[in-house]
């Protein structure tokens, strides 16, 4: 259990966050320099906060009222970066066994062994951290963190630097560590998918404060704000007003569209923002009817441009009519390349897509 | 088109490219070399070498050089290494200050040095009547010996150290702090044996500097055989009356410049190769 409120200032930048975990993985997501790195820096105790508190496992190891900083060496967590840091003048299994102090030789060794076993490195012990492979390092330096066997682990981009073979084979063993051992992780990332795929819950950063906090599903599918929308990978974020409430929904109005969404709690004539990711619009075939859901929320246009993106198809499609011609609705939409190939969207440019009210999100303008 | 005399105007070009700075680069390793090979040439005939050590005033100051040399080598590491730490890893006030000071040995003439450490701690300097006070003499003592190559060679091996230290990549402190590991056994056990490379450059060529040492010394400490000549004053003193002796004492220092030189190139590659661990 880790609990952290902290402010963090460092000249014109400001960090500013409060969140917990539980025996859980979270995720930090969010650009480069939006202050993920410096929040782990902070609970690891390498970085001193302004003014807050963080306590691990019910144990306050920083408090500015009450004065309390408990040093980075006393805090007993495991900390791993993008290049491992390992000792370049020790052995794989002395870098392994480095913060097993308070144990005797034979006990330490066990402990080196089954570290080495555990993370599939069993043969590299006597290596030297230059003779290994990038994600041989990785390994080692995780082995190395998890030696102590501290309860809370912080990863701040542990696989960025590594081949997407590579990290993804690490990713599961991460996964499958957390899930016998029941830690505290806390892993920084600054790519989605790998966000989603290790963890439940994440947090979106941005400029040194959390943007919203949630399971995948809510970060995914239903970001709190148009930045968030935005930085989640939201590209259609769409302005609109309410224009009436339903039994089961709103109607939207935006300039070129009108859609039946789910209920949400806006009141007629409200702002609101419309929010659909680009892989959830659907291209309706014109050879068979459309399923009853896809019925909803029909939309004629032209595909206007596309990008290929090896097994997808990145779409600009602009909508028929639009209310200001100098400035029409483009929807961007993403396809599996065998779609495209099928539907032969290279020759055909008229379309009716489909905006499912599934795939609607509205959230206020603010 | 072939073109004779372009192609070997061209041809010529290439060629002065090729091998034009080969022609004063040789020049000047002639020049470098010639002098080395005079030296062993000259001194290395017969038994002057022997002679020379069987000599108890070249023994004395053989013997006085390590001795001197030595204890300038233990106040520069245990003086210096501090320095450059804070140097490398702290920013304080007036650092850049600081760091001009170091350096200021570095160009400073060493007999220059000398009147200076005479000015302040010599009878008449500004410590002298404390001194007196105190019952101490410094000047013209084997002391003053140590002190002026202190003076000359710490810069050495600060600069170095403080490459050193600053060369050890923080994150590694920060992985082995983590780990549940002090600071200042992190110091001992990551800081410290990543930068010995540098460490160890350093005291050879402070080492090897506090050796060659004459100007400050002979102002400073004058030529008191037994007391304050060390091999360079003593190669002077014998000059006057046997060349040969003064020859086998240059040889004698030649041959301990070489060791330090060896020692300071393999701690550099050394360092090159814990480098590319990272």
């Amino acid at each position: 259990m880790l609990h952290v409120d902290i402010e963090l200032n460092i000249g014109d930048f400001s960090l500013n966050v409060e969140f917990q975990c539980g025996r859980e993985l979270i995720s930090l997501f969010g650009y480069s320099g939006s202050g993920k790195s410096l929040t782990l820096e902070a609970i690891a105790g390498l970085r001193k906060p302004d003014r807050g508190q963080i306590a691990i496992d019910g144990r306050t190891v920083f408090d500015s009222t009450e004065g309390i900083n408990v040093p980075a060496h006393e805090r007993g967590i495991g900390y791993l970066i993008q290049d491992g840091a390992l000792f370049p003048h020790l052995t794989a299994a002395k870098n392994i066994a480095y913060g097993l102090q308070g144990l005797n030789r034979r006990a330490r060794e066990a402990r080196v062994h089954e570290l080495l076993d555990l993370l599939e490195l069993s043969g590299f012990g006597g290596r030297y951290p230059r003779t290994l492979s990038g994600g041989q390092k990785q390994r080692v330096a995780l082995a190395r963190a998890l030696a102590p066997k501290p309860q809370t682990l912080l990863l701040d981009e542990p696989f960025a630097a590594l081949d997407s073979t590579t990290s993804e084979t690490l990713r599961r063993e991460l996964y499958k560590i957390q899930d016998e051992l029941q830690l505290t992780i806390i892993f920084v990332t600054h790519d989605l998918s790998e966000a989603i795929s290790l963890s439940e819950k994440i947090a979106v950063y941005d400029d040194g404060a959390i943007l919203q906090l949630g399971t995948n599903a809510d970060i995914y599918r239903r970001p709190n704000s148009r930045r968030a929308a935005l930085l989640t990978g939201t590209a259609n974020v769409i302005d609109g007003v309410v224009e009436s409430r339903l039994e089961d929904g709103l109607i939207v109005r935006t300039n070129d569209l009108a859609v039946r969404t789910d209920p949400y709690p806006f009141a007629t004539g409200d702002a609101v923002v419309l929010c659909i990711r680009p892989e959830s619009i659907l291209l309706l075939r014109k050879d068979r009817p459309a399923s009853t859901a896809s019925r909803e929320n029909n939309v004629t246009g032209r595909v206007i441009s596309e990008t290929a993106r090896g097994s997808l198809y990145r779409l600009e499609f602009r909508v028929d009519n639009p209310k200001d011609r100098l400035n029409p609705t483009v929807l961007e939409i993403e396809l599996p390349s065998h779609v495209y190939g099928v539907m032969r969207v290279a020759e055909d440019r008229e379309w009716t897509v489909s905006l499912r009210r599934d795939a609607l999100h509205v959230i206020p303008a603010q | 088109m072939i073109d004779p005399e372009r192609r070997s105007v061209k041809w010529h070009g290439a060629r002065i490219g090729k091998y034009g700075p080969w022609i004063p680069a040789a020049f000047l390793l002639a020049f470098l070399l010639l002098p080395l090979i005079a030296l062993v040439s000259k001194g290395a005939l017969g038994d002057a070498i022997p002679n020379a050590l069987a000599t108890p005033v070249v023994r004395q100051a053989l013997i006085l050089s390590l001795a001197t040399s030595f204890a300038t080598i233990v106040l520069a590491v245990a003086f210096g290494s501090p320095l450059a730490y804070l140097l490398a890893r702290r920013d304080f006030k007036g650092k850049e200050i600081v760091d001009t000071l170091v350096d200021l040995p570095l160009v400073l003439p060493p007999v220059v040095a000398g009147v200076a450490l005479l000015m302040a701690f010599g009878r008449a300097g500004l410590l002298g009547p404390a001194f007196d006070f105190a019952g101490l003499r410094v000047g013209f003592s084997t002391v003053a010996v140590v002190l002026a190559q202190t003076f000359v060679a710490t810069p050495f091996f600060v600069r170095s150290a403080r490459a050193g230290f600053a060369s050890v990549d923080r994150t590694l402190e920060n992985a082995s702090r983590t780990l549940g590991v002090s600071p200042s056994r992190t110091f001992i056990r990551i800081t410290l044996p990543l930068a010995a490379p540098a460490l160890l450059a350093g005291i050879a060529m402070a080492w090897a500097r506090a050796l060659g040492e004459f100007g400050a010394t002979i102002m400073f400490a004058g030529n008191l055989a037994g007391r304050t000549r060390t091999l360079p004053l003593a190669i002077l003193t014998s000059m006057e009356e046997d060349l040969d002796e003064a020859l086998a004492i240059s040889l004698i220092l030649l041959a301990v410049s070489f060791v330090l030189l060896v020692i300071f190139r393999l701690a550099g590659s050394w360092g090159k190769f814990a480098d590319a661990a990272r």
